[in-house]
């Protein structure tokens, strides 16, 4: 079953994140959620999502820390990472291309391209 | 001596004797006074101060030669004297030059002939004196006024607050303020007279041995100062004129002049945090507004909206006005962040942290790839859209996506002050090596006096007040930025109907910016 990992600490995001992607549940897909990088980092074991939405700044464990866990150490590189970010800044996106990130999204980023990008990586 | 005549007074109770001594001396081509005694001589000297040179004798009624001498001297007058003395009181001579006269000429029958030999030799001697005289007066003040201007600079040097570092041609500090000392944290005293390039070579990185050769140092640098400040060191090279008229300098040491600049750096830092969190707390809010806004669009359309009788004129009324309503939530929402893009692109570029990609680029892709993300707008709103590109254009050397954002810039601008009609984007080569890249529109036309505003940030042509803004205000600003950073100019002049924005890039003479 497809897997989708929601990762952000702001409630609000992930709701914004979990409505946007809801109906992908109706073609099978399974939206997984968590508040910080430990947590996800967690479930991505346990879960091994295709497609994880990372938030960068969060508190415990940041976007880059997950990651390149995820890329270099846990050597999952088939788990396609979009890193999300409000801070737009090409540093960010140096750091993230160096974490193995396979996209960088700026926020506010618009629901229709996660859909879109999201039906494209899972295949549904 | 001027145009008058040197005047010569001559004093005697001798009537005959000042008669002679007149003529002859008139026959030498002076003018000549005559008195009769010393109180009387005094009295033409204060009244005429014409008088050159006094000819007196020594002894006569009611004052003397001696006490005429003395007392022209106690009164400042610094007239030449020459005694007439008879024969037999030479040594009256005597005591009359040791109290000032400036020669004696006896009284006998060769007078005709000293008389005119010791006036000469008096006057030049008087004249040589008096030049002497000006020329250690003049020195004097020379000297005072570089003592002035002395006491002055070392008042200026030792309180300036930049720190200030002179070594000689052979790398020996000579001169050293208080403010580099304190920047050093090492008293001035154990700075003069050390090598620079021995004692100070982990301080100033130019200061390796070179610096004492000719002309090396000329340099700025960031230097680390003591208790973990930063400085701004400027070094340059000393030069003593040594030939004036050929402009030949010899090199006579090295100046060093540093700044502390820990304050500078850190406002520099506190301005880059303060943009990256404001963009952050201002993005993270806005994801939701957008994005929720955007989600309730969507429901409202695809869900409730087809369930509502729409037939029913006040619900169609209010599913219209919703419609509306969450538009403008939404492209508002799309003007922030594209503004808090711009700010951050525009005082990235200011403060030159800007990374460039920089490739030679085809012409003809830049423009098609422009019109490409425009057409479409275009035909939306009615306009013709057209290009004009010059064939056989050479290859630019440029940032292909910053160049991308100047079209679209132009393109946008063109788009959205003209209402009707077409916008035409030449392209072709200049003879002095320049691209010149020009978009001609035409719109409302720009007021001549807001021309040389409209490249500056948050000025926008027409009355910001009435008309609202269309945009950041900030895209002509940043174009400016990335033309200038290719070292071309962006313009704008009046077309026939509307305006042409222009800009103008080098080939291929961008040497400099890679390294940055």
């Amino acid at each position: 079953m497809s897997k989708i990992l929601i990762v952000d600490d702001e409630p609000h995001i992930r709701y914004l994140l979990e409505l946007t992607l809801e109906e992908l549940e109706d073609d099978g897909a399974e939206l997984l959620f968590a508040e910080n990088g430990a947590i996800a980092l967690e479930i991505i074991r346990a879960e091994q999502p295709q497609l994880v939405l990372l938030d960068v700044m969060m508190p415990e464990m940041d976007g880059f820390t997950v990651c390149d866990t995820v890329k270099n150490e846990l050597a999952m590189k088939d788990i396609y990472i979009v890193l999300l970010t409000a801070k737009g800044q090409e540093l960010d996106r140096n750091k993230g291309e160096a974490a193995g990130a396979d996209l960088y999204m700026t926020k506010p980023f618009n629901p229709d391209d996660v859909l879109e990008l999201a039906r494209k990586i899972l295949n549904i | 001596m001027g145009s008058h005549k040197t005047c010569i007074l001559v004093v005697d109770d001798d009537a005959f004797v000042r008669e002679i001594l007149a003529s002859i001396l008139e026959a030498d081509d002076y003018q000549v006074l005559t008195a009769e005694n010393g109180v009387q001589a005094l009295e033409i000297c204060r009244s005429h101060d014409e008088i050159d040179l006094i000819v007196s004798d020594v002894n006569m009624p009611e004052m003397d030669g001696i006490t005429l001498i003395k007392t022209l001297r106690e009164q400042q007058l610094d007239l030449p004297v020459i005694m007439v003395t008879s024969v037999s009181s030479i040594s009256v001579a005597v005591d009359a030059l040791s109290s000032g006269a400036i020669d004696y000429v006896l009284k006998d029958e060769g007078i005709q002939e000293t008389i005119t030999i010791t006036v000469r030799r008096a006057l030049e001697k008087h004249q040589l004196k008096k030049q002497n005289t000006q020329l250690l007066s003049d020195l004097a003040a020379k000297t005072s006024e570089q003592q002035q201007t002395l006491s002055y600079l070392t008042a200026i040097i030792n309180n300036m607050p930049d720190g200030l570092l002179v070594s000689n041609s052979s790398s020996v500090i000579t001169l050293a303020n208080p403010a580099i000392a304190q920047m050093l944290g090492m008293p001035m005293d154990s700075l003069i007279g050390q090598n620079c390039c021995q004692t100070l070579k982990n301080i100033f990185p130019f200061m390796d041995g070179t610096c004492c050769e000719h002309k090396q140092l000329s340099t700025q640098v960031t230097v680390q100062l003591a208790n973990g400040r930063i400085g701004s060191a400027i070094g340059a090279p000393v030069g003593k004129v040594t030939d004036t008229a050929n402009n030949e300098e010899e090199f006579a040491g090295n100046l060093v002049i540093v700044r502390d600049v820990t304050a500078e750096r850190e406002l520099d830092k506190m301005k880059d945090d303060f943009i990256s969190t404001v963009s952050h707390e201002l993005r993270t809010p806005l994801t939701s507004v957008l994005g929720f806004t955007k989600i309730i669009r969507k429901k409202l359309e695809d869900i409730v909206f087809p369930q509502l009788p729409t037939d029913e004129p006040k619900v169609a009324k209010a599913v219209r006005q919703i419609s509306e309503s969450t538009q403008v939530i939404i492209s508002e929402g799309e003007r922030l962040t594209d503004l808090i893009n711009d700010l951050l692109d525009l005082s990235k570029m200011e403060a030159g942290k800007t990374s460039w990609k920089m490739a030679e680029a085809k012409i003809e892709d830049l423009i098609s790839r422009a019109i490409n993300s425009t057409a479409a707008l275009f035909e939306q709103k009615g306009l013709l859209l057209s290009s004009e590109v010059s064939k056989d254009l050479p290859l630019l050397d440029c940032d292909a996506d910053r160049i991308h954002q100047v079209l679209l810039n132009l393109l946008s601008n063109a788009l959205k002050f003209t209402d009707q009609g077409s916008v035409i984007v030449r392209v072709m080569a200049e003879s002095d090596g320049f691209i010149r890249f020009e978009i001609e529109d035409t719109g409302i036309g720009i007021d001549e006096a807001e021309l040389p505003l409209i490249f500056e940030k948050f000025k926008q042509s027409g009355n910001t007040m009435t008309n609202r803004p269309k945009g950041t205000g900030l895209g002509l600003a940043i174009s400016r930025q990335i033309v200038e950073y290719h070292n071309g100019y962006i313009g704008v002049v009046p077309a026939a109907a509307g305006s042409i924005f222009y800009f103008r890039l080098p080939v291929g003479s961008n040497d400099g910016h890679y390294l940055e």
